[in-house]
């Protein structure tokens, strides 16, 4: 029985750390949304975007592919 | 750009393993250069430096002031027609991610990563139940495959050069700054790496390198199964192979070099299954 308590309580604990990992990287990466587009040095995420802005200035384009930690 | 899902694999080849990548590009489409490189599962910037990047981007700025002018030099950094335009379209991915991040929902979950192209690159050959290709399973050669160490704080400078290895026998010595490379520009270790990428099984690359001020032409001779001298077990993308082969096991060898233990034991993540279903 002590056994299956253990199992049980395991269990659960696993379970919640999971569900607090998951919920954790979906802040970082709506967190990173809100950090980048306030500092506003960058087109977030709209390469079509980008590629405009690049053609109204004249500018050549650094496109940065990044995965949100 | 932080998802995959339709990225556009014409204009955009690199090394999907990363997790960090940069372009300089003309607005109209031209690739100045790439950026990014990696070789080791721990240490992401033992390749890659502030101060490298800084320098890139410095002389990917002199590219653009000298365009177009110099627009046909730039003609071998597009890569091939890709056999998919966009990841989504993948026959793995098809289906189970939308065009755009679901920002009100499950938005983790809705991204497809980098890697997860490569993944389903191998699962086309897998479900055929063909062998992966050298030049797939053994993509973006980091330099070192030939002998040469690029050093991270400058765009293609040689740090070193292995004691009989290709690079050595074609006249490659430390403090060479390759200039060129196929003909191409060199801005970073990343677009030495997108030449060896595109080179055959068996050929010679011609390299253009300023040494001592002065320009000379070397030229680096690759032998058969050049290629597969790369150590891809810090890859992603080899984790799921490696648990094909030894159940996730990696080995390495002791200090004694005789015999092996295990190092680690392989990783599936979420989004590695999601995509196998």
């Amino acid at each position: 029985m002590r056994h299956i308590t253990g199992i049980i309580l395991g269990s659960l604990i696993l379970t919640s750390l999971t569900a607090f990992a998951a919920e954790d990287r979906r802040q970082r990466v709506l967190d990173d949304r809100t950090q980048v587009q306030a500092q506003g040095d960058w087109v977030y995420n709209d390469l079509g975007k980008g590629t405009e802005e690049a053609k109204r200035t004249g500018k050549p384009l650094l496109v940065v592919l990044r995965c949100i930690p | 750009m932080v998802q995959a899902n339709t990225l556009d694999l014409a204009q955009f080849q690199f090394d999907f393993d990363l997790t960090f990548a940069a372009f300089f590009m003309n607005p109209d489409g031209t690739l100045y250069g790439r950026f990014g490189s990696r070789s080791d599962r721990k240490d992401a910037m033992k390749d890659m430096s502030m101060e490298g990047f800084r320098k890139a981007l410095a002389a990917a700025l002199e590219m653009h002031r000298g365009f177009p002018a110099n627009k046909a030099s730039l003609a071998g950094k597009r890569g091939p027609a890709p056999r998919f335009k966009v990841p989504i379209e993948y026959p793995f991915l098809q289906g189970k991610y939308a065009e755009k991040l679901d920002y009100e929902g499950k938005v983790v979950q809705s991204c497809v990563h980098c890697h997860q192209v490569r993944d389903a690159e191998f699962r086309l050959y897998r479900s055929d139940q063909k062998s992966i290709p050298d030049e797939v399973l053994y993509a973006w050669p980091i330099p070192g495959v030939v002998g040469l160490e690029l050093n991270p704080q400058e765009k293609s400078t040689v740090a070193r050069v292995a004691g009989g290895s290709a690079a050595e026998k074609a006249g490659f010595r430390a403090g060479d700054e390759i200039l060129t490379l196929q003909s191409q520009p060199m801005l970073s270790i990343a677009d030495v790496q997108w030449v060896l990428h595109n080179a055959p099984a068996q050929g010679t690359l011609k390299a253009e390198v300023l040494r001592a001020g002065q320009k000379t032409v070397l030229n680096l001779a690759l032998a058969e199964g050049w290629k597969k001298k790369a150590d891809i077990s810090w890859r992603a993308t080899s984790w799921d192979l490696r648990r094909m082969a030894a159940g996730g096991l990696l080995f390495a060898r002791t200090a004694g070099g005789r015999s092996p233990k295990i190092e680690s034991h392989g990783q599936t993540t979420g989004t590695d299954r999601r995509a196998r279903r």
